[in-house]
């Protein structure tokens, strides 16, 4: 049922391959590339999910990885480095989103309201009906829960795993997934 | 069963209608887009780098010659230098404040108390002055009481080598008031 297409990790290189390579300056930067060309679709559309707007989802995906590069040498290997990846996409989103809204909203549903207008306005956005309104409903989430339902729908991350991302436990995690969820399809149901 | 499993079963049971849905979305990207964005990355990290080599150049006509370190190194032991030195730096700071504000909690105490100190000795205080005193203090100003309680002080000096020092007393204290001044002591 899942596009594979979005999914599509090169799994030909281990996290042990690339974190020794890394650590050899004559192959750190070889090393660097396998990891973008392993990672980068994965962690760009969580992002673009996230934010909508394609430059916007570019600028963070380069800020991400340049974030990696700086602190891979640092990674003390306790998750896979794909999930330690999506824990500085999650933080430096979600304070971008932040700085947006105080920025130039005042409340979160002119948050909201921008957001919807990007999906429907912006370029690079080129879906069906059933997949616009699916996005919509994901908008009127507040964006911690937002951020949940993208990683468990979409990324089927494992809620232990987010739980090390977030800091959360996993019962709430599962709590903020299911009315999420729920929310998402009472919207789509009204709105049919 | 695997994780995909897991949140499939788990989305149907909760949304049935959300989990019948294909997951998808309808985000595109340039062409090329992500083959391009390789090359980018490693463009602006060699970017990173050259800012950083350029904060410790020297032009090209110095005359100094430099140890066969790599960029990288040098870099690192200078900001470990610089570090030193600001914490040293701060430390002093830290320092000095904390002495200054002992020093001035220090004088404060001792002005406080220098003036507040009462220093009473054997004989400065007696009953009947400090009677007097309290007779007379709605009535007279405080310079009038210091007054009284200085000649009554000299009064009592002179009446241990006179006996005639009571009578004076007694008379200084009628002139003041119509209060027979061997009340005073009754009470």
């Amino acid at each position: 049922m899942f596009s594979e297409s979005l999914l599509n990790m090169d799994q030909t290189i281990s996290d042990e391959e690339i974190l020794r390579q890394f650590s050899n300056e004559a192959e750190k930067e070889k090393a660097f590339t396998l990891l973008v060309h392993r990672d980068q679709k994965r962690i760009y559309y969580f992002i673009r999910r996230m934010v909508i707007d394609h430059d916007d989802a570019n600028d963070l995906t380069q800020d991400v990885f340049i974030k990696v590069w700086n602190h891979l040498s640092s990674f003390k290997g306790e998750s896979a480095i794909i999930h330690w990846i999506y824990k500085i996409a999650v933080n430096h989103t979600y304070t971008f989103l932040e700085k947006k809204k105080k920025k130039f909203t005042w409340s979160s549903l002119d948050d909201e309201n921008e957001l919807v207008n990007k999906l429907h306005a912006g370029k690079y956005i080129d879906g069906d009906a059933i997949q616009m309104k699916l996005q919509e409903g994901i908008l009127t989430l507040p964006p911690k829960q937002r951020i949940v339902f993208q990683l468990r729908y979409f990324d089927e991350i494992a809620y232990e795993e987010m739980s090390k991302m977030l800091g959360t436990s996993t019962g709430a995690l599962k709590a903020s997934y299911h009315k999420a969820a729920e929310k998402i399809e009472a919207f789509m149901i009204r709105n049919q | 069963m695997n994780s995909r499993d897991e949140i499939e079963d788990e989305l149907k049971e909760m949304t049935p209608y959300l989990s019948s849905l294909q997951k998808s979305h309808p985000f595109k990207v340039p062409s090329t887009y992500f083959e391009e964005m390789e090359v980018k990355l490693i463009s602006s990290i060699n970017k990173q780098g050259k800012d950083e080599e350029t904060i410790f150049s020297f032009p090209e006509e110095h005359p100094f010659n430099v140890p066969g370190y790599r960029d990288e190194e040098l870099h690192e032991k200078e900001i470990r230098a610089t570090s030193a030195i600001t914490k040293k730096i701060s430390d002093y700071k830290l320092w000095l404040a904390a002495a200054s504000v002992a020093v001035v909690a220090v004088a404060s105490t001792t002005l406080f108390f220098k003036d507040h100190s009462i220093e009473i000795t054997p004989g400065t205080v007696t009953t009947e002055s400090v009677a007097s005193d309290l007779m007379y203090a709605s009535e007279v100003d405080e310079a009038m009481v210091v007054e009284l309680y200085l000649q009554d002080q000299q009064q009592t000096t002179e009446q241990n080598n006179s006996s005639d020092n009571a009578n004076d007393e007694n008379n200084f204290l009628r002139d003041v008031t119509d209060i027979d001044p061997n009340l005073i002591y009754e009470m």
